[in-house]
């Protein structure tokens, strides 16, 4: 799956490929090949780089052969050369016999490591689907939330007008990756998105290149919620409501809403706020400062009511 | 008639620090579950919209100051009620 990424060939053992990895982490089995295999973690792919190699180098064919079967003899998911190292027949023979795959890479050890253990992670990373809108706001990942037909799909139109990039629309699928939510769309959706009273409209196709983004994190979640007059919205933006994705914590934004609001540019606003708070301003903190300091002068210089001595008894 | 009715109420600031943000924000958030409902809260002849969060802070009502409520509509009495409650016990909760 990743053969290309890791400048992968595969050299022997090709009735083996069936064998699944449980792992991101590959194991070095230098230990195992001169003996000692007390906790081997011989489900994970083995790589054999320079050390293991030289190691195996100097010795005759036959140490060799018994030094790769002592790890040959555990179910291994697969063997990989790093390096373009030279391959000794017994790896091929061994890889045949025992039908585990035999993998060479151009690549160094440490570099192979790198990309194998971030391709690995992808894959076994948690993933879920959430039914909502995901678009790119002024480069702020936008969860769109909320009721069917609330008008999510409408408010990602007005965005991408606006110059904002689609990224997944009605379903997105998310994945968490180290500590970060990544979004992408449905493979089969695409960029389509279905609008009430015009149907499925492509969203490359209309408003180009430019509108589309392949895969975004995730920072922002905006729940629509109808419009209730008496709710109890928030009113000061002190405190933050956070929202649990897999795990991961990001900033939620109740946002009610009724026809003729304009949901866009609060969403763009919601989105710079978002910046502008990432970067250590917060504008409801400032003007409670400021309210703070101005309550203090004015009790200060106001007359105290006579009665006043009461409440300070409370 | 009764959606008519105007109902008024003096209170007194008691928060220790005055009506800053949170208790501004917790002031309006009472008020707006009564939709149908009108406030108005003044502050030495300073009259503000009290369903207005940023009306309300502009009042810069501090500790020991006094308040003029006055509601109008339908359940201007509830409205009243609850507010003066609030400021009983301190709007800071």
């Amino acid at each position: 799956m990743h053969g290309q990424r890791l400048l992968l060939e595969l050299l022997a053992g090709k009735a083996g490929t069936w064998r699944r990895i449980f792992s991101a982490e590959p194991h070095r089995p230098s230990l195992p090949l001169t003996g000692f295999v007390d906790l081997y973690t011989f489900d994970r792919a083995q790589v054999l780089g320079n050390t293991e190699l030289l190691y195996l180098r100097q010795m005759d064919p036959k140490s060799r052969y018994e030094a790769l079967y002592i790890i040959f003899q555990f179910e291994l998911p697969c063997v990989i050369i790093t390096n373009a190292y030279e391959v000794f027949p017994e790896l091929i023979q061994l890889a045949e016999e025992r039908e585990i795959p035999l993998l060479r890479t151009s690549l160094s050890t440490a570099r192979f490591v790198h990309h194998y253990v971030a391709a690995l992670d992808f894959d076994f990373a948690p993933q879920t689907t959430v039914h909502g809108t995901l678009v790119d706001v002024y480069g702020v990942g936008l969860l769109l939330t909320g009721r069917s037909g609330i008008g999510k799909s409408e408010i990602a139109l007005d965005l991408v007008e606006r110059g904002h990039r689609l990224v997944a629309d009605d379903v997105v699928h998310l994945r968490r990756q180290r500590r970060v939510l990544m979004a992408e769309a449905n493979r089969l959706l695409g960029f389509n998105i279905e609008v009430r009273g015009i149907g499925i409209l492509d969203v490359e196709r209309l408003f180009g290149i430019r509108a589309i983004r392949a895969r975004k994190r995730v920072e922002l979640q905006v729940l629509l919620t109808p419009w209730d007059g008496a709710e109890d919205y928030e009113r000061t933006g002190l405190d933050d409501e956070r929202s649990a994705i897999l795990g991961v914590e990001i900033p939620l934004v109740r946002l009610p809403i009724f026809p003729g609001k304009n949901v866009t540019v609060i969403c763009e606003t919601i989105a710079m706020n978002h910046l502008l708070k990432v970067r250590g301003y917060n504008a409801a903190e400032v003007l409670s400062n400021r309210l703070t300091s101005e309550l203090s002068k004015a009790s200060e210089t106001a007359p105290r009511p006579s009665n006043l001595s009461d409440l300070d008894a409370t | 008639m009764a959606t008519h009715q105007v109902v008024e109420a003096d209170v007194l600031v008691k928060d220790r620090e005055g009506i800053h943000l949170r208790n501004a924000a917790a002031l309006v958030r009472a008020a707006a579950q009564f939709p149908k409902a009108d406030l108005m809260i003044s502050k030495d002849g300073h009259q503000v919209n009290g369903k207005s969060i940023m009306g309300v802070l502009t009042l810069v009502a501090e500790h020991g100051a006094q308040l003029h409520l006055k509601a109008r509509g339908e359940e201007a009495d509830k409205l009243i009620a609850t507010l003066v409650a609030m400021f009983e016990n301190g709007t800071d909760q």
